[in-house]
Order: structure tokens, then sequence, then C-alpha cells
């Protein structure tokens, strides 16, 4: 092989990568010059622990993607997650076995969606517009619609609110499940199933994949980081709303296809992902500084979703 | 002698370099049953598709009726007279026979469709055809001969001189062989021309009137059936100077038996087989499509359920419900179709090779990058597959690499048996051979190996021993080196049984009518039942809640609150039958919600801060909606999309949108005068409000069921894909419903405005799920094809009923979304149920 296919080959492969770095560091630069706060160390150390939620959950929706379904409950699933254990610590519960109860619940929703989806037999996005509706309610039923607060004092709200180097803590278990999410993708026979199912479904069938199992496990698995970053969340807030978590599903989908993981599934990256959710936060992040009506910031995730995808369905014609 | 009708000269017909149709000149004559006979790949299929206008020849010449016929489409040649019915079935399985029959060319009187004449027409055709079909049902609940003869009567009603028949029964069984005999006799006893392929000889010669042969594209001969037989037939499709398999395999000594199938049976397909395979043995398999040696190698590798019979893998009984079980008693399947079943063609060759060993050798569920890569670069040199690196994708390699590779895969497993579906499918001569030599070295080293070929030359070169197949049964085994023409014989030609069956025909065909009969009547009451039960199940739900609520909550029956229940329902109501029509397209539309929310802003705003008059507002603010849900459309056919995906994007878009018009704050103060008025007018104590939606739904359900419009879009809901080949522009629809759906968001964001008398920023926001909500409990399918208004409006009554009821009874928000999620689910869940149901009765 010589070096100009080789290099072509590294071109093709990177290109979305490389694309999303771009757009980092060029909204990066555009922020810095029009906001005289977005460079400070306190906006970035913020910037930061804003993303930890929305990075655990597009790490969970990677795999979702990777099987070439969508899963729009996650959000309310995350938002469960918070009020239950908020509830359970208000009740007395140690919060850190909230927190693992926290983490069961959100893969227990996971596989209630994934088995329906096996049972009925349609699109994950179907399903999980429904269910993320009887999540929404649930939560809304336990907490009677009011925020729940005065939590008490707790060495898990002094992990969430604590910081390493300045750095807030949660960063650095975002980081560190992207991480090993990273490698799982890439070195586990699950994964390496569900890639073969978002790539050619009967294929994966004749190759023995348990089409079915995998599935719900899938869905499982896109719970259970919902659940993680709905234990961040409260070890940093300390409270919780009936209204939290409403469209972070789409922001993890939109990071997620940014990032180069193909909407109709068997292809993913995790770091490509992490990009696509740093490039979308700092966005949401300066046109905040830039004290931007947040009608237009939503309008702008909007956006930015069918721009993702629209680049991706573009770029991909290109290729063929 | 009768008049020629088509006339074909010298024409060709290349694919990149291969010539599949070469320099063929012959003609058919009017009013005959003309045969095409030829081995696979001979060129029948591609003359016939260029006869149909499907392919455009290269070169030469067509006359139809003495007229230069060059068709550049299939709609081309069905105007000039020429109609042909597929191997697979191409039709919309949710319609009835009418709606199939007069799919893209229905009949309209005025603006409305003419549904009495193009029933009536049917119904001369089938009667014509003597054949009594249901024509209230939908096509899925009939046989696969009815819906063969629903494709003939297609063809007729297209008034076709020439009828091409390809393949027409090869998954008929023999009564209904019969049948559809009968009809062509007729058909042509009526001067019409049929053109019909067959790979049965048997009935090639019951049938036709004259015969033609081709051979590797070429035109051979055409032979008076009277005047010729069977074997000088199938002498002329090979060829004298038959060129057999370039390769022989020698046969080695047997091993001990590796795979033993006793009895086996599984469903219809395949009947009390038995047979054994030894190390060191090739195995092959062969018979006409449908005639069962494919479900048999299914189930052996646990793809197909097996009813009956055992199966032992070296002396062990073994039950193999999965691929993966199959895998573990080490039997590996090298599929047919490589870029279907075979490979994932996006993946590196190292991925591919390496996933069928995955759940064989990984550790802790973990992959061995390094030995993957090993075993990938083995077989890759083993094989002799010609690629850059291991790492290249498949894609870009040849078709013959592919299917190394392919093998590679499955060889990869080191299996006790390897089965091998058609190996050399599609590749070229060269790579072939290597695979010959593949086949040769495995067995030497002491696989069993069962094969199975579309080419006979390949299965008696290589195999030790042959099983031929008919209709399900293994009907005998001859041995290596076995004549190609014998073979065909058993396998296409008059089978011993034959004599027999036809002697009891006159009973057959009885006891089938019979059948037919019953069953028939049984899936009609059948559906009757269950489309009664969908209705009226979800009307006595209705009657059962509204009661209810009535009885144990105070006032909730009271004139007031009905009357907001009433406006609740209209507003809610019009855009449910929005959604009715998109989900009959097989799309959704998430973003109504919010297109009804900033549409009720910008007209809010035209009438506060400008002086025009409040109603044209009202029209500026419908074009608004409308574009809003153009834009849904084009954004769908633009990207090649689900809707479902677009609208979750576009719902933030508009949400955003709503927000920058009333700047996060209601909009009040609106004008007084008729606009406000009109939502407190009442006739006949009926609020303005009600009276404007059922005037949408008698509308809408007037176009529903009368126009080309609502029909096109459950074809298209139905099967997108044929939809396109009769001619109907697919994305022009897609975009038509959704602009339609944002139409009517911006109706129901002007009567919501004149309830309110302001524009805040609440309303809408989860119209979108009560809508689809509504939509699925009125029965109309996920999925699309069908729908029913009446179900929608029953849906939309019960869903604002329930959410009015939970709100009496102080339950807040929570209840009423945790209501709309399960409510969706359980109607899905009911329809699945329901369909399922329905279907395995109509199967049985």
């Amino acid at each position: 092989m010589n070096l100009a296919t080789r290099l072509k080959r590294f071109q093709h492969k990177n290109t979305t990568g490389l694309a999303v770095l771009g757009g980092i560091i060029l909204v990066c630069i555009l922020f810095s010059m029009t906001t005289k706060t977005f460079s400070t160390s306190m906006n970035i150390l913020r910037l930061f622990r804003q993303m930890v939620i929305m990075i655990v959950i597009s790490t969970g929706m990677t795999f979702v993607v990777a099987t070439g379904e969508m899963d729009i409950s996650v959000g309310a699933i995350y938002n469960l997650v918070v009020n239950v254990m908020a509830l359970l610590i208000q009740a007395g519960l140690n919060p850190w076995l909230s927190a693992v109860f926290g983490l069961v619940l959100g893969a227990v929703c996971g596989m209630i969606n994934g088995s329906i989806g096996v049972i009925l037999g349609l699109p994950m996005i179907i399903i999980t517009l429904g269910l993320s509706y009887v999540y929404k309610g649930i939560t809304l039923i336990l907490t009677d619609g009011y925020s729940v607060g005065n939590l008490g004092k707790s060495t898990f709200f002094n992990f969430g609110t604590g910081t390493m180097g300045k750095v807030n803590n949660t960063v650095f278990v975002a980081i560190i499940v992207v991480i090993i999410a990273a490698w799982w993708l890439k070195n586990s026979v699950i994964c390496r199933d569900f890639l073969a199912m978002g790539s050619n479904i009967n294929a994966s069938r004749y190759s023995g994949v348990p089409i079915r199992k995998r599935k719900i496990q899938n869905e499982a698995l896109a719970g259970l980081f919902a659940g993680l970053a709905g234990v961040l969340s409260l070890s940093f807030m300390a409270s919780a709303t009936s209204e939290g978590g409403s469209g972070y599903e789409m922001l993890a989908i939109t990071a997620v296809v940014a990032g180069g993981g193909s909407i109709d599934g068997g292809s993913a990256s995790i770091w490509g992902t992490l990009g696509g959710i740093v490039l979308i936060m700092t966005i949401k992040n300066g046109l905040m500084l830039l004290g931007i009506n947040s009608a237009y910031q939503e309008a702008t995730e909007g956006l930015l979703l069918v721009l993702a995808i629209a680049l991706q369905m573009l770029t991909r014609k290109k290729n063929r | 002698m009768s008049e020629k009708i088509l006339e074909i000269k010298n024409v060709c017909k290349s694919f990149y370099s291969v010539k599949a149709v070469n320099d063929v000149t012959f003609s058919i004559n009017k009013g005959e049953i003309h045969a095409i006979c030829g081995e696979n790949g001979a060129g029948k299929s591609t003359l016939m598709n260029l006869i149909a206008g499907i392919y455009k020849y290269d070169s030469g010449e067509m006359f139809l009726d003495g007229k230069k016929y060059s068709p550049k489409d299939p709609s081309e040649a069905r105007r000039a007279g020429v109609s042909i019915v597929f191997q697979e079935l191409s039709m919309f399985p949710l319609q009835n026979t009418v709606s199939n029959i007069f799919a893209g060319k229905e009949l309209v009187k005025g603006i409305s469709l003419d549904k009495d004449e193009m029933k009536l027409r049917t119904q001369k055709i089938l009667d014509e055809m003597e054949l009594d079909i249901d024509l209230n049902v939908p096509v899925e609940q009939l046989t696969i001969g009815q819906r063969q003869w629903i494709e003939i009567a297609r063809a007729i009603s297209d008034e076709a001189e020439i009828l091409i028949l390809d393949e027409p029964n090869s998954a008929l069984n023999i009564y209904e062989t019969m049948v559809l005999f009968k009809i062509i006799r007729k058909l042509a006893s009526k001067g019409m021309t049929i053109i019909y392929i067959s790979h049965r000889m048997d009935e090639v010669f019951d049938i036709s009137d004259r015969i033609s042969v081709m051979r590797d594209g070429k035109y051979i001969k055409t032979l008076n059936t009277k005047e010729t037989n069977i074997e000088e037939i199938i002498s002329l499709m090979l060829g004298r100077d038959n060129v057999k398999c370039l390769y022989t395999r020698e046969i080695n000594e047997k091993g001990a038996v590796v795979l033993d199938v006793r009895n086996l049976s599984a469903g219809k397909k395949i009947n009390n087989i038995s047979f054994s395979v030894h190390e060191g043995e090739v195995i092959g398999l062969s018979g006409l499509a449908g005639s069962g040696y494919e479900t048999l190698i299914n189930a052996i590798f646990g793809l197909e359920k097996i009813d009956q019979g055992e199966v032992f893998m070296e002396n062990e009984k073994v039950s193999i419900n999965s691929p993966s079980d199959a895998m573990k008693k080490e039997i590996s399947m090298v599929p047919s179709d490589r870029r279907d079943t075979g490979l994932m063609t996006s993946w590196s060759i190292m991925n591919n090779i390496s996933q069928s060993i995955l759940r064989l050798d990984s550790k802790n569920g973990l992959l061995d990058h390094k030995k993957n890569r090993e075993i990938s670069e083995e077989y890759v040199k083993k094989l002799n597959v010609v690629c850059n690196s291991i790492e290249s994708e498949v894609i870009e390699l040849s078709g013959g690499n592919q299917q190394k590779v392919l093998l590679a895969k499955w060889l990869a497993t080191q299996p006790k048996l390897l089965i091998m579906d058609d190996p050399t499918r599609g590749i070229d001569i060269g790579a072939k051979q290597e695979i010959y030599q593949l086949i040769d070295r495995i067995t030497k080293q002491g696989f069993a190996v069962i094969l199975t070929s579309s080419e006979i030359d390949e299965v008696t070169a290589l195999s030790d021993k042959i099983l031929l197949f008919r209709d399900g049964k293994l009907v005998k085994t001859v041995l290596h080196g076995t004549p190609k023409g014998e073979i065909l014989n058993i396998i296409a030609g008059r089978s011993s049984e034959k004599p027999n069956t036809a002697h009891q025909e006159p009973s057959g065909v009885e006891s089938k009518s019979d059948t037919k009969e019953s069953s028939m009547g049984k899936v009609l009451t059948k559906v009757k039942k269950s489309l009664s039960f969908k209705e009226s199940g979800v009307l006595i739900a209705l009657i059962v809640v509204f009661l209810g609520f009535s009885i144990f909550v105070k006032s909730f029956a009271s004139g007031a609150n009905i009357a907001v229940i009433l406006k609740q329902m209209s507003i809610l109501g019009i855009l449910t039958f929005g959604m009715t029509y998109v989900f009959c397209a097989n799309e959704v539309d998430l973003s109504i919600g919010y297109i009804l929310n900033s549409t009720m802003a910008c007209m809010a705003l035209l009438m506060t801060k400008t002086s025009l008059n409040p109603w044209i507002c009202v029209l500026l603010g419908l074009v608004f909606a409308t574009l809003l849900g153009t834009i849904n459309g084009f954004l769908a056919i633009g990207f090649n999309l689900p809707t479902i995906v677009v609208t979750l994007g576009t719902v933030s878009i508009y949400k955003g949108l709503a927000l920058i018009l009333n700047n996060g704050k209601t909009i009040s103060g609106l004008p007084a005068g008729s606009f406000l008025n009109m939502a407190r007018f009442k006739v006949c104590g009926m609020s303005m409000l009600s009276i404007v939606a059922i005037v949408v739904f008698i509308i809408l359900t007037w176009v529903f069921h009368r126009t080309t419009f609502a029909r096109h879009l459950l074809l298209t809901g139905d099967n997108s894909a044929t939809a396109l080949r009769r001619g109907i522009d697919t994305k022009k629809l897609r975009v038509e419903v959704m602009a339609l759906s944002g139409f009517l968001c911006g109706i129901g964001a002007m009567l919501a405005l004149s309830n309110l008398t302001s524009a805040d920023t609440q309303t809408g926001s989860d119209y979108a799920m009560s809508a689809i909500g509504a939509v699925v409990i009125g029965g109309t399918k996920m999925g699309g094809g069908s729908g029913s208004m009446v179900g929608s409006l029953i849906g939309i009554a019960l869903v604002t009923i329930i959410q009015s009821g939970l709100a009496f009874l102080g339950l807040q928000s929570g209840w009423r979304s945790l209501f709309i999620g399960l409510m969706m689910i359980v109607a899905i869940f009911i329809d699945t149920f329901v369909e399922g149901k329905a279907k395995k009765s109509s199967s049985k």
C-alpha cells in the first residue's frame, strides 16, 4: 500500500473527528473574542462540570446508535433516577445506597424499554417515545410536581461538590467512564455484536448473534448510563426538579451523530461522541454568555441535530 | 398461420462486460402460450425484462404488432399492452384486491375515486377468470395462489395483449398450479398472448404451444410442443458440446459419520428427510427453487424450526435452536447471499473473518485482537484473498474475493461440518476454480461438507452423493458424476408421482375449492370480528370511562364541563386527523404541538402588532403553519430520513421559534371582534369550535375514502417500493402529507387562539403524544398502509375524556403523562396481538 492511499484512508476515517475538533477550536476562539467571560478559568471549570451529565448520557447513547436504534427516553430515565434517589435520601436512606439503587433503577428502566421493543418488534425510537412519557409521569406522581431538596449532609454530596485541583470530582468520574466505555466498545464481544446488528442485522443473525438478548442488554446499558448521570447530577446539585432532563436525549443523539456515529448503525466512536458533546455544550455555554435569548438556544439545539444528520448524509453520499 | 404479435430482432443486452442477451431473434405468435426454457443464467429473465421495459436493450429492434417497440419504463410497456408478473410478488399487503389491481391507475369520477366502477371491473375480470376472491379483505390474508391470480388480474385490467409470467408457480402447490393453468388456457383462448417461463419441464409441456430454448444468452431454437419431448429440450438447453464443470474432485475415503439426520420435517416445506454425512465427504443438494433443500440446511443451522425428527452430530443427539447452538456443535454455514446474510460490507476483512469465532474463542467476553489478526492473516493467505491489507473494507474487494472472505469467516471456526450454500454464486471462473480446489483440500483434511449450487454441473462434479429434492421431499439420491440431463429430468422433469396426481385431478380440485371456501369464510369472519373488535372495543371503553367519571366524579357530566371537553377535543381532534394521514403514509410527526404553538404566537403577533384584519392574520398564520409542515417534508426527502427523526429535530426548532415569537410571554390583548367571538358563538347549543372540527372531520374522512391522494398515501405507506414502481410520486406525497399535517395544526391554532383569547407558551407541548396515542388507540397501524378516521375520532374522545377526568380527580399532569405513555404502548400491544392472531388464522 502506498503512502497516498494510506493518507487517503486516514483522512477518510478521521474527517469527522478532525471536523469536530476544528469546530471546538473555532467556537472557543469565537467566544473568547466575543465575550469577556468565556475564557476565564471559572467559566471553563463550570463548563467542564456542566458537561458531565451529558457526557455520560451520550456515552450510553453511543451504544444504542451503534445498533441502528435511537433511545429518546434517556432524559426521562435520568430525571426519574434523580428524583427517586432524592426521595429515598429524604426518607432517610443512606445516599450511597440510594446511588446504587439509582443505578439499578436506570438499568431496569432500560431493560423494560428493550424487552417491550423485542416483544413488539418495533423500532426503539417509537417504544421509547411512549415510555418516556411513562417515566416522566411516574416522576411527577412521586414528587407531586415539586422539587425535592433539603437532603441533609453526606459524604455523597461532599464528593459531588468537592474538587481535585480545582476540577470538580464528577468530571473525573465522567472521564473514567468515557475511557472505560471506549475501551469496552473496541474490545468486547457484546459491543462487536451491537455494531454487527447495526451494520447488517441479517448477517449477524447468520453469524450467531443472540439478537433479542443483545437488544435488551443494549437498552439496559443506555438506562444504566442515564442512571449514572442521575447519580452524578444529584451528588452535585443535592436537589431534584420534576422537569429536569428534558431535551437531553436530543443533545445526546446530536453528539453521537456529530461524532461520526452512523444513524443507520454499524459504526460509532465514544471519543467522537465526546467531541460532539463538548462542541454542543461549548456552543450552549457561549450563547448563554452572550446573553442570547433562551428561545434561540432551544432552536439552536434542534438546528444542530438536523445539521449533524444532514452533514452526515451529505458526506456519505460523496464517499460512495 | 397465426400472425406474429411480437418480433425480436438481433436484440443484445450487456451488463458490464457480460452479454446477458446476445443477438436474439425470434417471434411470438398472437394468442399462443409460448414457453421459454433455459438454464440459470441463460438470459430468459433478462430478455423478459427487456420486453417489459424494465431494462432497455443495447442494440437490435423489437416490433409489437408490426410497430417499432422500445419501452422506456414498465408503465410505457403497460400502455403498449405488455404486462409482466414477477417471481416475487410486488403487492400492497394491507390493501384489498381492488386497491391492488388499480394501484397507480385509479379510476376517478370528477375528483372522487370511482369505487363502484373499479369494484365492478375487478369483479368482472375475476368472474371471467372464474375466481372467487373476497374483494374486501387485505390481500395479505389471501393464499399465495390467490395473490398470484390477483397479479394476473391486474395485468388483464391493463388490457394487456402480452402477459409475461416469470416462474409464476414456484410458490404454488399442485392444486393452485392447476387453477393457474386453467386461467392461462382461458386467457389464451380469448386471444391473449402468454410468455411463460418455468424450470418445471412437465408443466412447460403441459401448458405451452411452442417452446423456445435459450442458452448462454443466445436464442437456440423454437419447437412446437407437440413435436418434441423433454429429453430433446433438455439436450438443447445444455448444448451438444456441453462443457462440463472444469473441475473434478477425487472422492476420498469416507471417515466416521459426522451428521446424521433422521426423519426431519419442518413446517410444510420439508417432509421426512433422512440422510447422513461422513468425514471427508461432500453431500450435494439440488432441486428447483422452493423444493425444500434450502429449508433443510437452514433447519440444520438453527434458522428454521424443526417440527419433527432428530439430528445427530457424531452419534450424539443434538437440539439446535439457533445459529449459535449450531456453531457450538461445530456446524458452520456459508450463506448464499454474501451482501445480505454473509458479510458486513462496510467492515474490514479482519473484523469480518473474526466475527464468527468471537463467540467460540473469546475469554471473559473480550476480543483477542492479536489472535484475530493472526487468524485473519492466515486465512487471507490460505485462500489467496487479493487485498491491500486485512484492514481493507470488504466492499472494496471484487465479488470473488468477497466470497473468499466469507468462506474464511466460516472456515476459521474449524467446524466438523461445513454447509456451503451456493458458494460460487456470481463470481468469475478463476475464483470458482479456487473454491473448488478449496473444497477438495478441506475434505482431504476430514471436513464434512454439504454443498448446494445454482449450477448443477458444480454439484455433480464436486459431490460424493447428490440428494435431489422435489416438493419438499427427498426424491432420489444419485452418485458423483451423474449427467446433468438425468438430474434435470428428476428435479424438473416428469416425476413418477405425476400420473397419480393427474388421476386424482377432479377430486383434488373439488376438495381444494371446498377448503378454500371454508378457510376463506373463517378468515372473513375473523377479520370482521377483529375490525369490529378494534373500533367497537374503543367505543365501549369510551362509554364506560365516560359513565364511570360521570357517576363517581361530581359535576363531571355537567354541561359546562362537557363543553370544555368538547372544545379541547375539537382542537386536539383536528391534529389527530392530520396525524392519521401521516401514520397511513408510514410517517410520524412529533412537531405538531409546537407548530400549533408557534402559529398561535404568529397569529397573535400579527393581530396585535399590525392593523390587519384578524382573519387575514389567520390566513397568514395558516400559510405559516403549512410552511413549517412542508419544511419537515422537505428535510425528510432531502436527506432520505424517516420523519420521526426529522421532526425530533424540528420540534426543538419550532419550540424555539415559538419562544422567539412570543418572547417567552403570553401574547394577549387581541382585538375584539368576530375572530374572538367565534369560540363563544353557538349554533344549536354547539360551540363554533366543535362545528369547525366536525366540518374538518367530514371533509378529511371524505378525502380519506374517496380521493386518489389518500389512496396513494395508503399505498405508499404499505409498500413504498412497489408504489414507486406503479408510477406513484412517493416523495411528493411525503411532502404533501407533512404539509397537510402542518396546515391542520394551523386550523387548530386558530381555534385555540380564539378560545383562549391569547397565545401562551404552554399550549401544545404534549399534543403530539396525545394525537399519536389517539391514532394508535383508534386502530391505525404503526408502519403505515391502513388507518381509520372514525377510530381516530373515538380515540381522541377517549383521550380527552380521560385527561379531563384525571384533572377532575385532582390527579395532575404526572398521571396524564403516565397515562398517555402507557396508553400508547398498550394500544400498540393490542394491535400487534390482534394482528398476530389474525395472521396466524389466515396462514392456517
